[in-house]
């Protein structure tokens, strides 16, 4: 295998993590849609009192306790599982020991990586050593993949971080969405039993 | 814990790539190798670092408290 083998191996590689990015941007859109139908239903705005005469739809005060528990249960698990879902979280050691390891090499000073592909721009040094080198020399290839592996390295860290974010709000939502069914449920068949 | 690990990594990179290119009979030149020698330590870096997030995967409490701590 060649030194330019690497690099298109390595390309390969941060392609198919662009592609995950994507895939996860799709899904987080899937439990947008979701969080859209539950705010559309509207049934956070049960109404505990029949118009005007301030007489409680449900007689029962253990089932209306019932009720509001479930409905602010819901809307917890929602609120969380949103936050969840539209934050990336804490970052990982991964991507702390690159940026940890970046400051070291470059005097110091404060770096952090906002975007995976920031690592792939040449600095001045190795712009010089990539000249020197020629472009089409194996030093070079070298040079060019080990940049790329290293945005590879960070992608994925950022991708894998994403990833259980996007589930563990999907659990959540998903568990709002039961509670709040489940209220539904509890309302309704509490009105028919008045 | 990064920068203690880098202390003793400036002077030596283990399974260098310049040092694996020149072994190969290729020409590397000084400051290509100085770039190579400094990217693999980055590198190294990141992969301590993922050793790291995988003990603590392995790890059901420190798991619960990652999903706590947003």
């Amino acid at each position: 295998m060649s030194a330019k083998d690497v690099y298109e191996h390595t390309r390969d590689a941060w392609q198919d993590e662009i592609e995950y990015a994507e895939t996860l941007r799709g899904r987080r859109n899937i439990f947008s849609t979701g969080l859209m139908v539950i705010t559309g239903l509207g049934v956070f705005q049960l109404s505990p009192f029949i118009d005007e005469d301030k007489e409680f739809v449900i007689q029962n005060p253990s089932v209306r306790w019932l009720i509001t528990i479930l409905i602010l249960l819901a809307l917890t698990l929602v609120v969380v599982g949103a936050y969840r879902l539209y934050t990336s979280g804490p970052r990982s050691m991964e991507e702390r020991e690159i940026e940890e390891s970046l400051e070291q090499e470059d005097g110091n000073e404060p770096m952090k990586i906002r975007r995976a592909s920031e690592l792939l721009q040449l600095r001045p040094d190795e712009e010089e050593a990539m000249v020197v080198s020629e472009g089409g020399g194996d030093a070079a290839w070298m040079m060019r993949a080990k940049k790329l592996q290293l945005s590879v390295s960070v992608l994925k860290a950022a991708n894998r971080r994403v990833s259980n974010r996007i589930k563990s709000a999907g659990v959540l939502i998903s568990l709002g969405f039961l509670a709040l069914v489940a209220a539904v449920a509890v309302y309704t068949v509490g009105i028919n039993f008045r | 814990m990064a920068n203690e690990t880098l202390q003793h990594e400036t002077t030596k990179v283990e399974h260098s790539t310049a040092d694996m290119l020149i072994g190969a009979g290729k020409e590397v030149e000084p400051c290509a190798k100085n770039v190579l020698d400094r990217l693999d330590r980055i590198i190294r870096a990141g992969e301590r670092g993922r050793r790291e997030d995988d003990k603590d995967a392995k790890k059901l409490l420190r798991r619960i408290l990652a999903h706590v701590n947003f």
